[in-house]
């Protein structure tokens, strides 16, 4: 069944409908929210209460347009509304994954070290290049579904992609080398 | 243009160092769990606010169409007096006419027509 059917199935009270479409969307969502808050519970208030939003304005949906543009644009408004605001809890402490995966120190070191490299590549980035980057490299969407979920043209994400690979791959070399020399 | 095959998989290590700083979004989700909560908010919304979705549906049809009558309203309003002067003035161009020679307010007074008609005859009766 297409979105926009089930989206008219939800306007007359199918929550049975309703749910077809939490289900199709809500992994998309939580990792749209979680590269936006960087934290689970949070990212997890962010999906729910972005459906719930969703519900409340569906009246306002133009079924002639893709449910999924409609809704993530819902979820990311909201997203960077709850960042500026500080409601969201702090972002989860990477290197305590790290530790929990057994990493040796000088090794969870040099990954920081590659980290903040890497990071500061990224963050010449802008945040919505960045989002980019992080779902399409780490989250595995595709082109197509990134420019669905940000609602930016297809060859604007392969162009991010480009030039932020680019980056990248220059701080790994030159990270690589002086590691090497060392 | 950039060539295709920048957009086939990242290197490992460029990931890896991507997944290190930025971590796994979707590491230790219950989805069941998530999508349950999120169906059951909905539920208990369209539960205790059902009624509003066919208010508004109402409130859609229902409010253009008091706008536009509330617009008619006004410009048959604003049109109003003039559409009365414009009568008046016919009416006035009626009672003009009729006041006028060929419409004697006297009944009893002779029309032009007639007074001519008169002289006419008169002075044929007097001829012979």
């Amino acid at each position: 069944m297409e979105d926009s059917q089930l989206v008219g199935r939800v306007r007359d009270g199918d929550i049975e409908a309703f749910g077809e479409l939490v289900r199709r969307y809500q992994r998309r969502a939580f990792a749209l929210a979680w590269r936006l808050l960087r934290h689970r519970e949070d990212a997890e208030d962010l999906v729910q209460e972005s459906f719930m939003a969703a519900l409340d304005k569906l009246d306002s949906y133009d079924a002639a347009r893709p449910f999924g543009s409609w809704f993530f644009r819902l979820l990311v408004n909201r997203g960077h509304n709850a960042r500026a605001s500080r409601k969201v809890r702090s972002t989860e402490a990477l290197a305590d994954q790290l530790i929990a995966g057994g990493k040796s120190a000088i090794h969870l070191m040099e990954q920081a070290e590659l980290g903040d490299r890497i990071s500061a590549a990224i963050g010449e980035l802008s945040d919505r290049q960045q989002l980019v980057v992080q779902l399409y490299e780490l989250d595995g969407f595709s082109t197509a579904e990134v420019s669905d979920m940000l609602d930016i043209a297809e060859p604007t994400v392969r162009w991010t992609l480009h030039d932020a690979r680019k980056r990248l791959r220059k701080e790994l070399a030159t990270w690589k080398e002086e590691h090497h020399d060392a | 243009m950039m060539p295709d095959d920048d957009l086939t998989p990242a290197e490992p290590e460029l990931t890896a160092a991507l997944r290190a700083r930025f971590g796994d979004a979707r590491a230790n989700v219950d989805w069941t769990a998530l999508e349950a909560r999120i169906v059951d908010g909905a539920r208990f919304r369209l539960a205790s606010h059902g009624w509003q979705a066919p208010a508004s549906r109402w409130a859609r049809t229902a409010i253009p169409a008091a706008l536009a009558a509330s617009v008619l309203l006004a410009v048959g309003l604003m049109l109003a007096p003039n559409a009365v002067d414009d009568s008046d003035l016919v009416i006035e161009e009626i009672m003009a006419v009729s006041a006028s020679a060929a419409l004697p307010t006297d009944p009893l007074a002779f029309t032009n027509e007639e007074a001519f008609l008169f002289t006419i005859l008169d002075e044929t009766e007097r001829d012979p």
